[in-house]
């Protein structure tokens, strides 16, 4: 790589490399978030260009296109790894820190992705070091979440991998470039699928608010924060302008609040809000005016901030409770005043509070859905709006810190650096909702929009304001109770249990045959080689045969004995007896 | 952070009242305030007609809770850790 660019994945790899073989239990942690820091000021540093060009298996791969789009993404990247190591430099285990540091590497990877095969290694980097975000919660829960995520991650890939060899084919090419709806192929939306798979696009969404809430303290402030932006910056980039995505998009904003709307648990509230939020950002992409891509971009960015507030606050209830379900907290601001005051910062940002960055970002995207004339999505944006403050904004807090008897619930000491890493990302939420231009100077497209007038700050107000009574008339309806709500995960697992059953039916089928002609011709021929024997013994070589003929009945036994019902028993068995059959014929008759 | 945390609290408790007046008398103002500021030219037409975003906020919020909570919830929850159908 040449000095204009160090590719920011370089220092989290190098990381993840070099963790692992240090000793000691704590010094190392303090240089923890110096990867964080080189990639951000090689982010700053960095002049658009094509770096990083390689030869490999004939294919041309870059590994570094330079440009405003990808270096918006990459700059709030690097932000948010710096808090996301910030957050969890008091874990101990080193694995947690080589998962996080890899994962992050593989969003930058895609990030600044030319080509596909690049796109789909890093991407997969993703899948792989994420899952472990999850399992290393060390919990039934957690690993079994942990397999859903993976194995639908996996399946997001192979649609990649489909799409990305079948355009090979059709092109010769695996070149990242922007596809026309007009002129997409069937290899372009096996892409698209891929990406929607990453951009938890309703139906296929329901790993997000399965797997999240299951992953450790700060895994999930990461998860929150890289996946599905990556997946928008590959949206942004190849597919902007596809309508199919507007409507998908704004889908998902209403979607996701409808649902976080009756969700109890925390952290799976704010998984709904991803999706919800990621849908305003789809939404944008799809309908693809300068306007609306800058929106969604900026939303990303903005989101990115205070969706980790969010989950930081919320990770800071389930470490210092042991919980984050609101049917189990309560009156807990005496206790966590800032961790309350943190949250709200986050939750007001989400809601497109003015003074906070996701008023500035939200309302480009939604000003924008009106300019390209698309009435009706905006309207359902400003629906989803409204959800947004009820739930993350008003309904978590309220249930959390605020209402009922205080919670009784013994709680752990959160550490100083959960508190540092939070203040981080309150101010620059502060600071970009006062100070607009620090995020619009980064966005792809020149700015026409003016976020601060008299009226759109009063229509704010007023929207939000009146979301609050609304929720002061319903707040005994909207209280939440223990329990979790069916969604298309259910779905996934019927889909993946029938496959099983599509593979283990024929499989038992074909052993349960085997067992039988085992019984009739294995077993068959071993009692008549006992009987054999036992005629020969008869004939008087007693002292000889004598032993063999009672081990080959005792095998007899043994064999009916191990029918266990386990099918991998009957197919190592299956295995084995198959092996021993063989080789008696072979003595028998060879 | 003790003393916030007491202050918060004590808010919480006692001057849930006081909080609720202010609460009101705010949202007035702001309907107030929309009959002198409107959009210069407005993006739905209905929100033209001052109050339309507080009619939105609060029609939305309720039919919001109400279709979710009383209608949708009880035909989609189940308990909290799902067995395993694996």
């Amino acid at each position: 790589m040449t000095t204009d660019f160090l590719h920011p994945a370089a220092w989290f790899i190098a990381s993840a490399l070099v963790i692992p073989l240090l000793k000691g239990r704590t010094w190392w942690r303090w240089l923890l978030p110096l990867p964080a820091v080189g990639a951000f000021a090689g982010v700053v540093l960095a002049k658009a260009g094509t770096y990083g060009v390689a030869s490999y298996l004939g294919q041309t791969l870059v590994l570094g296109r330079v440009d405003r789009l990808s270096l918006v993404f990459a700059h709030v990247f690097a932000i948010q790894a710096f808090i996301g190591i910030l957050y969890s430099l008091h874990v101990e285990e080193k694995a947690h820190h080589v998962a996080s540091m890899l994962y992050v590497a593989g969003s930058f990877g895609c990030t600044f992705a030319g080509d596909y095969l690049t796109l789909f290694v890093f991407w997969e980097l993703m899948a792989v070091a994420s899952t472990f975000l999850v399992w290393l919660r060390r919990n039934p829960v957690s690993t079994r979440a942990g397999f859903r995520y993976f194995l639908f991650h996996t399946l997001g890939g192979l649609f990649l991998l489909a799409g990305l060899l079948l355009r090979y084919r059709a092109l010769g090419t695996f070149e990242f470039v922007p596809v026309s709806q007009a002129e997409a192929n069937l290899y372009d939306y096996l892409v698209l699928i891929g990406f929607c798979v990453n951009a938890a696009v309703v139906p296929l969404h329901a790993w997000l608010p399965d797997a999240y809430p299951e992953a450790t303290v700060p895994g999930a402030v990461f998860m929150c924060a890289f996946t599905t932006k990556t997946a928008v910056y590959v949206l942004a980039r190849a597919f902007a302008g596809f309508d199919l995505l507007a409507v998908a998009g704004t889908v998902m904003a209403v979607y996701g609040v409808l649902y976080a709307a009756i969700e109890n648990d925390a952290r799976r509230i704010l998984s709904y809000h991803i999706v919800s939020q990621v849908g305003y950002m789809v939404a944008g992409i799809g309908m693809g005016t300068e306007m609306t891509v800058n929106g969604a971009v900026s939303h990303a960015y903005a989101h990115i901030l205070y969706k980790g507030l969010l989950f930081m606050g919320a990770g800071c209830l389930l470490h210092a409770a042991g919980t984050a379900r609101l049917s189990s907290l309560g009156g807990l601001v005496g206790r966590l005043p800032w961790v309350m005051i943190f949250y709200m910062v986050g939750a007001v940002s989400i809601s497109g509070m003015p003074f906070f960055n996701g008023f500035i970002s939200k309302n480009m995207t939604i000003h924008g859905a009106v300019e390209a004339h698309r009435l009706v999505l905006a309207v359902f944006l400003e629906v989803a709006a409204v959800g947004t403050f009820l739930s993350v904004g008003i309904k978590l807090p309220y249930f959390a810190f605020w209402s009922k008897p205080e919670s009784t619930i013994e709680l752990a000491r959160i550490p100083p650096n959960m508190y540092a890493a939070m203040a981080v990302a309150a101010g620059l939420c502060l600071a970009q909702g006062v100070y607009p231009r620090l995020l619009y100077a980064l966005l792809p497209y020149p700015v026409h929009f003016e976020p601060y007038t008299g009226w759109t700050l009063l229509q704010a107000f007023m929207l939000l304001g009146f979301t609050g009574l609304g929720f002061y008339v319903m707040r005994t309806v909207i209280e939440p109770h223990p329990g979790r709500n069916l969604d298309f995960d259910r779905l996934y697992r019927l889909a993946g249990n029938g496959f099983v059953s599509m593979v283990c039916k024929p499989v038992s089928w074909l052993d349960d045959l085997w067992t039988e002609v085992y019984r009739s011709a294995g077993l068959r021929g071993l009692l008549r080689l006992a009987a054999g024997t036992r005629w020969f013994d008869k004939k008087g070589i007693d002292t000889v045969v004598d032993g063999s003929a009672y081990t080959v009945a005792g095998i007899g036994r043994a064999s009916a004995r191990v029918q266990t019902g386990n099918l991998q028993d009957y197919l190592a068995w299956a295995a084995v007896v198959g092996l021993a059959v063989c080789g008696l014929v072979w003595w028998w008759w060879g | 952070m003790a003393s916030l945390g007491r202050w918060l609290d004590t808010t919480r408790k006692r001057h849930a009242r006081v909080w609720r007046r202010v609460f009101f008398v705010l949202l007035a103002i702001l309907l107030a305030a929309n009959i002198a500021v409107r959009p210069h030219h407005s993006e739905y037409g209905y929100d033209a007609y001052p109050g339309f975003w507080a009619v939105f906020g609060l029609v939305v919020a309720v039919g919001m809770v109400v279709v979710m909570k009383k209608l949708v919830y009880p035909l989609i929850n189940g308990p909290e850790d799902p067995p395993d159908d694996d």
